[in-house]
Parts: structure tokens; C-alpha cells; sequence
């Protein structure tokens, strides 16, 4: 009898400690119990995030973040950022070392398999950026076997470089600085970044200059977003809402401010049409 | 979590095409530090301006992170007016830096050999050569071995951080798989496999090799 008792007791906690699991179990929950975000972000890719000259980590995606705090906990200080590398920024995600990942992240579609991205929060179209002193204009001209090309290892400039671009010499590199040392020390003539972190080396370096791509597949737009481990949509839902009143709604006037303040320019409108007309 | 073996099938021929770099590299790289280390070494244990060059050598390629040294060699060298490709910078830092472990392996080995072995050598009246040939060397070599196998195992993983420099190694197609498809832990745990299996081919040779030296000595 007492052993009966004694099962039927553990059992009764198993099942509260299960059921106390379950109302818990969305990382939104844990969130708040905690009273802390943590992110994953990168530290080389400015200016979304970077290491500035004081050693802070600072950018447009590491305002985002602490924006994402202080919605949720109050106090936009409380956040932890795991810097991560690219190829550790999705198994940060899918283990829970992180709550979500703010990198630079472009959506695609093979990626959306295993991983689960909110609406965008930034489009970035490509820039192609080259010595001055390689004496090219036009991305086309770039097209030869004298020059050399710099690109991320991801699958869109992957494509695009074989495509556009067959005849110059490849080079596969893993961060934006790298590709940036590359082109700076002479080993590459030009490289292929995001439009975001172009302008911000065209803007810091006079030997460095844009090259044209009007009208080429280099001026198609890509969306980066914030991801995080798929199957919670409680939280997906919190983030993603989040996106959305930043990027047209709400909170427009903060979105317009650290595009002016990161980007130096103004972001595409809040709406596709004139709202005043309607 | 579980394996997706269809996806491993969709990347396992691109990865054996990186393998086959990686192998090139860590082959290439054994070769010539196995000549470039006893070369360092014998300068090493000469007295004047080339020991103390050899053993400066030695001290800085060792001291120093692959990693940094492929960087100066990639990206540094070209400012000066060389532009090795990534494959000749990768295998020029991994031989720089392995020459200097290696070296110190054939030194170990070299003054492991009792004073004895040579004074009793040269008491039989043998020349140098035959001294070294038929006394010395033999002992050396069969000293050498296990730690010379070791450095090989480790020359195959460090080929990995060619992959920073741009060259297509089993490392970096890994990379450009992750960033299409996310999927990390398949991909580098077949990546680990492939090590794995490429590591254990030379423990198996170098076991294979000890057993011949011990028949032989």
C-alpha cells in the first residue's frame, strides 16, 4: 500500500513537473523568467554589427537588439551577445545557446528547411566594390582572367559569380573584413558584399570605389531577417511582430533613424503606395 | 537529432572532391618537411651563426599561429610582390610551421643516441658514413617514427585553416554547404568522419612501419 502510494505520489509530481515544463516551454516564457536576451551576432560586418574603435560592439543590428530588450524586459541593457562566426551562427540557434540570431542573415530557401526566419528587416541588394587603381568602371569589365574576385562562400554570389563573371578568378573568403583585406592588400581586384556594408567601405576608403551594376541580377534585392530555432511560435510570433512595427508600422520613426544613423540615408518607405491618397 | 542521409548523399561527392585537396596538402606537406626538419635540425646542432639561426627559426614558426602565418604569407606577401595562389600560401605556412616541430623531432631522435654508440663505432674503425649508416641512423629512425606519425595526424587536421585563405579544402566546401542548407551538424559531423578515416590510415601506416623498423633493428 505505502509503495502504491509512494508511485501515485511521484507520478502526481512527474506530471506537475511535466505540465509546469509545458506552460513553459516557448522561449518567450524563459525569456522573461530570465531577464535577459541572448544573441548571437557577428563582429566583423559593419556597420550592422562591429567592434568600433573603442572596443564596444555596436551597429544597426546591435541597436536592434537592445531595442528587442527593452520591449521585452524593460531596461535595454539587458542583453548578452554571443559573437559567432558564420558557420556557427545556426547551430547557436538550434542548440539554445541563443535565444535568436541577429547576423546579417540573408532568407533562403534552402535554409528555411532547418531554420525559421522572421519577416525582413533589411533588404540588401549587392555592391561590387574595387581598387581605384585596377582602372575599371563596369562590373562587366571585370569579367577577365587578369582579375581577381572576392565573394563570401554563401550560394547567391556563389551562383551569381559563375554566371556573371566566369572568366575572372574566385576567391571564396568567410567575412566581410576578409574580403575587405583582400581587396585592400592586393589580392583581389574587386569584391561582392551587401549593399548596407558596401557604402560603409566606399565611405571609409578613398582608394576603394563602386563599381556600376545598374540593371544586372548584382541590383535584385535579397532580404536579411532574424532567425532562430523553428517549431516555438510564441516567440517567432513576438519577434516577427517586432519586425513588422519596426519596418512599417509603429516603430518607423526608430527604423528611420538608424537607417539615417548607420546607413547614412533614409529606408524605403513605410508603405508601397501614398497613404494620404487613401 | 536525427541524420538526414539523403542529404549526406546529396553532399558527400562535393566533400570527397575537397578531401581530395586536403589530402594533397597534408601529403605535400609531409614530404617536405620531412627533408626542409632534418635539414633545420642538422643546422640546429651546429655551433655559430647557423645553429643560433636554425634555433631562432625554430622558436618563432612554433610560438607563433598557423593561422597568423597563413594569413602573412596570403595576404601579407602580395604588398611586397608576392602573390602566392591560396593553395602554395597554405602549404608554405604549414610547411614553415611543421618544419620547425619536426625538426626538433629528428633533434630528439639524433641526441637520443648514446656518445657510447659512436665511440664504439669509431673504436671497430668504421668511417662516418658507415658509422651512421649501419649504427646511428638506424636507431634514429626507428626513435623518430611514432612522433614523425603523430605530426602527420596533426598536419591533416591544421590543413584544415586553409580554408580562411579561400582554397576549396574539405573545410571550406563544409563552409559553403552550412551557409546554403543551415545544416550544420551533418554536414561537420560527416566532415569529422572523413578526418577521422584519413587520420587512421597513417596511424595504420606508421603502426604498420614501427613493426618493419623493429624486425629491421
Amino acid at each position: 500500500m505505502k509503495t502504491l502510494l509512494r508511485s501515485a505520489l511521484s507520478a502526481l509530481l512527474l506530471f506537475t513537473a511535466f505540465a509546469a515544463a509545458r506552460a513553459d516551454d516557448s522561449l518567450l516564457d524563459t525569456v522573461l523568467k530570465r531577464d535577459k536576451i541572448i544573441v548571437a551576432t557577428y563582429s566583423t560586418s559593419p556597420p550592422l554589427a562591429y567592434v568600433d574603435d573603442n572596443g564596444k560592439l555596436v551597429g544597426f543590428e546591435i541597436d536592434m537588439a537592445h531595442q528587442i530588450a527593452k520591449d521585452l524586459l524593460g531596461d535595454e541593457n539587458k542583453v548578452e551577445f554571443v559573437v559567432v562566426q558564420s558557420d556557427g551562427r545556426f547551430p547557436a540557434a538550434l542548440s539554445g545557446k541563443v535565444d535568436f540570431g541577429l547576423c546579417s542573415t540573408t532568407i533562403f530557401p534552402d535554409r528555411a528547411v532547418r531554420i525559421a526566419f522572421t519577416r525582413p528587416y533589411l533588404d540588401t541588394g549587392n555592391s561590387l566594390i574595387a581598387r581605384k587603381d585596377a582602372g575599371i568602371k563596369d562590373f562587366a569589365q571585370l569579367n577577365d582572367p587578369k582579375f581577381t574576385y572576392a565573394i563570401l562562400n554563401v550560394p547567391p554570389a556563389i551562383e551569381r559569380a559563375k554566371q556573371l563573371l566566369p572568366n575572372a578568378r574566385l576567391l571564396l573568403l568567410d567575412s566581410p573584413s576578409a574580403l575587405f583585406l583582400a581587396v585592400k592588400t592586393g589580392r583581389a581586384t574587386a569584391f561582392n558584399i551587401d549593399k548596407p556594408i558596401a557604402d560603409y567601405y566606399e565611405h571609409e576608403n578613398d582608394d576603394l570605389m563602386r563599381l556600376n551594376v545598374d540593371g544586372t541580377p548584382f541590383a535584385y534585392v535579397q532580404q536579411d531577417a532574424i532567425f532562430m530555432k523553428p517549431g516555438d511560435f510564441k516567440w517567432w510570433l513576438f519577434l516577427d511582430t517586432w519586425v513588422g512595427e519596426l519596418r512599417s508600422g509603429s516603430r518607423y520613426p526608430q527604423y528611420v533613424a538608424w537607417y539615417q544613423k548607420w546607413l547614412h540615408k533614409d529606408p524605403p518607405p513605410q508603405r508601397g503606395y501614398d497613404f494620404n491618397k487613401y | 537529432m536525427a541524420i538526414d542521409l539523403n542529404f549526406l548523399a546529396r553532399l558527400l561527392p562535393d566533400l570527397l572532391q575537397g578531401a581530395l585537396v586536403t589530402v594533397e596538402l597534408s601529403v605535400l606537406t609531409m614530404l617536405i618537411c620531412l627533408v626542409w626538419g632534418l635539414l633545420v635540425a642538422l643546422a640546429h646542432m651546429t655551433r655559430g651563426p647557423l645553429g643560433w639561426l636554425a634555433g631562432a627559426y625554430i622558436q618563432i614558426v612554433r610560438n607563433t599561429p598557423l593561422l597568423i602565418q597563413m594569413y602573412i604569407v596570403y595576404f601579407g606577401f602580395p604588398m611586397a610582390g608576392f602573390a602566392f595562389s591560396g593553395f602554395t600560401s597554405g602549404l608554405l605556412a604549414l610547411c614553415l610551421q611543421n618544419g620547425g616541430y619536426v625538426a626538433e623531432i629528428y633533434r630528439g631522435g639524433l641526441q637520443s643516441v648514446s656518445a657510447r654508440q659512436y665511440e664504439a663505432g669509431r673504436a671497430l674503425g668504421m668511417r662516418r658514413w658507415t658509422l651512421y649508416r649501419v649504427v646511428i641512423l638506424p636507431q634514429v629512425i626507428a626513435r623518430v617514427v611514432p612522433p614523425l606519425a603523430n605530426q602527420a595526424i596533426s598536419i591533416t587536421k591544421d590543413t584544415a585553416q586553409v580554408a580562411a585563405i579561400a582554397v576549396m579544402d574539405i573545410m571550406k566546401v563544409a563552409q559553403v554547404w552550412v551557409e546554403s542548407s543551415a545544416n550544420t551538424y551533418d554536414v561537420f559531423f560527416a566532415v569529422a568522419l572523413i578526418y577521422l578515416v584519413l587520420t587512421t590510415i597513417i596511424s595504420l601506416g606508421a603502426r604498420i612501419a614501427e613493426r618493419q623498423l623493429a624486425f629491421a633493428s
